[in-house]
């Protein structure tokens, strides 16, 4: 269960890069950095100046670069469930998200995915970046990967 | 591969790294984070991250850095800067 678009929600979040696109405080908007801590309402993000911001998850939109783990497009290929609302690349993220329906720990994000440009080969900056509605990511941090389990049995 | 055994990894790495940096608050963070996670969903902990991590302070040990590391007869020593120590066997 590498970390993909369809876990992230589940996942560890901490040491991932992240923008936030949106949020209801707009001194938040637009900082950039790699989340360094993260409580149950909020990130701890580090800028590339060393400074720590906090920023609430809830009513923010953040974008996330997920490392690209297999060369290929193994983690590109999977998101076309997504391909609904799928962005074209270099689109700013203004997309109003559908939150309908969120359970507030859904296992599968409504996340709207693009990979980028570059990153069929494997580039140095590129990675495939995730816009989700940080809503879905209040839950506390310890206990976000248990919740549902992989079992086909569900 | 579970997601929980994959966060434990990272945990621990980004552990090593806040420790390297001397972020030593931070890196204790993540290994109560890591720890937490692994009782939640009942993983256990891999070998490793027992034996370099403080039970006492929860910090990163860091052989040299933060923690002494001295071999005695039959088991291993490691004390932690905050005077907690850790003790397993070895065999020769
Ligand atoms: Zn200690």
């Amino acid at each position: 269960m590498a970390l993909t678009p369809e876990t992230l929600t589940r996942h560890e979040l901490i040491g991932l890069r992240v923008r936030v696109a949106d949020a209801p405080n707009p001194d938040l908007i637009g900082i950039a950095g790699r989340i360094v801590a993260e409580t149950m309402q909020t990130f701890v993000v580090e800028t590339s100046e060393g400074e720590t911001k906090q920023v609430q998850k809830r009513g923010s939109l953040c974008e996330f670069r997920l490392p690209i783990e297999a060369p290929g497009g193994a983690i590109t290929t999977d998101t076309d469930e997504a391909a609904g609302d799928r962005k074209v690349p270099g689109s700013s993220s203004e997309l109003g998200m559908e939150t309908a329906g969120v359970r507030p720990r859904q296992s599968v994000p409504s996340a709207s995915v693009r990979a980028d440009a570059a990153s069929p080969d494997g580039e140095c900056e590129d990675g495939v970046y995730v816009t989700v509605d940080a809503t879905t990511l209040l839950s506390r941090p310890a206990e976000r990967t248990e919740v549902t389990g992989d079992s086909k049995w569900r | 591969m579970t997601i929980a055994e994959e966060r434990i990894d990272r945990l621990a790495e980004l552990a090593r790294e806040a420790a390297i940096d001397g972020e030593y608050d931070r890196s204790r963070e993540y290994v109560r984070l890591a720890r937490r996670v692994a009782e939640r969903n009942r993983c256990g902990l891999p070998r490793r991250f027992k034996r370099f991590t403080c039970d006492d302070c929860d910090v990163f040990l860091r052989p040299g850095r933060n923690a002494r590391i001295r071999l005695q007869d039959g088991h291993v020593v490691v004390r932690c800067d905050c005077g907690a120590t850790k003790r397993y066997p070895y065999r020769a």
